[in-house]
């Protein structure tokens, strides 16, 4: 038999907290930590309210040397979410064999914010030179590249690229690797910071991402512009960070005397193949059985459902339509939210974040809840609106869907010492 | 601005930029890559830092010869462009 897959550390840094526990703070007592940015200014981009991590990047004050000439956020953040995880996990010092961990850690759009600025800087440039650095941050597999240096690991590293599923395809991965044989470790996760005028204004070109309205209840005030399930949404809000996880093998965390946080039961990854960006109902249905399935698990095992929950209007509904179809009965009495109210969408950071946030659920018995709700009549399960919930959770199932058609959920069980 | 001026600015950019220790003592005449051990991504780094900071262009061809950072003054020291200059 396969033996079991264990958490054994983990990390969230977001807009509401450079660490974990200020952001499981900020998500239970139903703050936000989107606000307005003069950064993002109105002139360049559609869009000023977002979710942006504070005290750490490139020239901050907490601007970590070991990847000062790396100037992407992502990186800094991949690596301030790894020391983070790491440091939880118990590793420093611990006899393991560092040929045998995996660093899976994925970004939707790697170092753009890096790109941006070394192409304004070249217009005033008499050479055609670029920073010598640009390339080695701009491939998206440098976040993982740097924490592997950090740590001095030399198992598989990979870094996959599934836009707004991103992080937790990461952790699918490195779970996969860690059944195959092939790690006994693994840090994985996903890191985003894409606050670009390409990429922001592309998305509100879209109309995926909340537009400037001075109707909008975002207008007086930003914390509200981010409303999962709520019947104005209108629109995700963009925000960065990172999430990482730490798997181990049973054997390996028994072996190093880890602290098991939570068991990995399983995840299902699929692909609609219908359309570049819109999502498909009946594949994410097929998502969240195949996972049940796969883990042996009925609808009713399910105690907390962490939604993708994006705030816009096709995703709110094609998501809670799909827990209607895969839970049947169970969809109307389990506890559903989404903490992207709270934290905006960080894209390809997203789903890591969340795997986090449900690992805290499983540890605190308490479930962050969806603020800005405002119920609309058409989306009619309990999303847990703008108020905390303690209950009795064993099993969470997490769920996230991508550009491209590409969907994920996992499932991770409360852990209880045997 | 005066060139001496100009060598202390070059041997601040090059401790930070060549990621130089601060025990080591920098001199203009030490060397970038023998007595100061800089890696090539880094000397390529304070290449293009000086040519934006100095709006000037140093030749790939030129590089090999700015063995030193008295070597890299005196080359910028006679392409200075001072409207350029931050």
């Amino acid at each position: 038999m396969t033996e079991r897959i264990l958490v054994v550390g983990h990390s969230a840094i977001t807009c509401l907290g450079s660490d974990t526990d200020s952001t499981w703070a900020g998500l239970l007592a139903g703050k936000s930590g989107i606000r307005r940015h003069p950064a993002l200014s109105a002139d360049r981009y559609l869009q000023d309210i977002a979710g942006m991590v504070e005290g750490i990047g490139p020239g901050t004050a907490g601007e970590d040397p070991a990847v000062s000439r790396l100037s992407a956020r992502s990186i800094h953040f991949a690596v301030a979410s790894a020391r983070e995880a790491w440091s939880d996990a118990g590793l420093a010092g611990k006899d393991f064999d560092r040929d045998r961990v995996a660093v899976v850690i994925g970004s939707a759009f790697g170092g753009q914010d890096l790109l941006e600025s070394e192409q304004q800087r070249s217009l005033t440039r008499k050479s055609l030179s670029m920073s010598p650095y640009l390339i080695p941050a701009l491939v998206i597999n440098q976040a993982a590249g740097q924490v592997a240096q950090l740590f001095d690991l030399h198992g598989p590293s990979v870094a996959p690229s599934n836009a707004c599923a991103t992080g937790v395809h990461s952790i699918a991965l490195a779970a996969m690797f860690l059944r195959m044989g092939e790690a006994d470790l693994a840090i994985a996760g996903g890191t985003e910071s894409a606050f670009t005028p390409a990429i922001v204004n592309g998305f509100a070109t879209m109309k995926a991402l909340l537009g400037r309205r001075s109707t909008d209840r975002s207008a007086d005030d930003p914390s509200q512009a981010s409303r999962p399930f709520s019947a104005d949404r209108a629109g995700f809000v963009m925000s960065e960070g990172a999430g990482t996880v730490i798997l181990a093998t049973e054997s390996a965390a028994r072996r190093l005397g880890l602290r098991v946080q939570a068991e990995y039961l399983g995840h299902s990854i699929n692909t609609d193949g219908f359309h570049m960006a819109m999502p498909h109902g009946a594949t994410i249905e097929k998502c969240l059985r195949q996972v049940l399935t796969r883990c042996g698990l009925t609808p009713e095992d399910i105690d907390y459902y962490n939604a993708h929950g994006t705030s816009t209007i096709v995703n709110d509904r094609v998501e809670t339509q799909a827990i209607k179809t895969i839970f049947g009965p169970h969809s109307t009495r389990m506890p559903i939210s989404s903490v992207k109210g709270a934290i905006g969408h960080s894209l390809g950071a997203a789903s890591a974040i969340e795997a986090v946030i449900c690992l805290r659920v499983l540890r605190d018995q308490i479930i962050p809840p969806t603020i800005n709700y405002v119920a609309d009549p058409e989306l009619d399960l309990d999303y847990v609106p703008n108020q905390a919930r303690s209950t009795r959770v064993d099993t969470v199932m997490s769920a996230s869907f991508g550009f491209g058609g590409t969907n994920n959920a996992i499932l991770m069980k409360r852990w209880v010492d045997e | 601005m005066s060139n001496s001026l100009m060598l202390d600015e070059l041997l601040r950019m090059v401790r930070r930029f060549g990621r130089v220790p601060a025990h080591v003592n920098l001199l203009p005449s030490s060397r970038l890559v023998e007595d100061l051990a800089i890696d090539s991504l880094d000397l390529v780094g304070i290449i293009v830092k000086v040519q934006d900071d100095y709006g000037v262009i140093i030749e790939d061809d030129d590089v090999t010869s700015l063995r030193s950072i008295a070597d890299l003054a005196e080359y910028v020291a006679a392409r200075f462009d001072s409207s350029a200059a931050a």
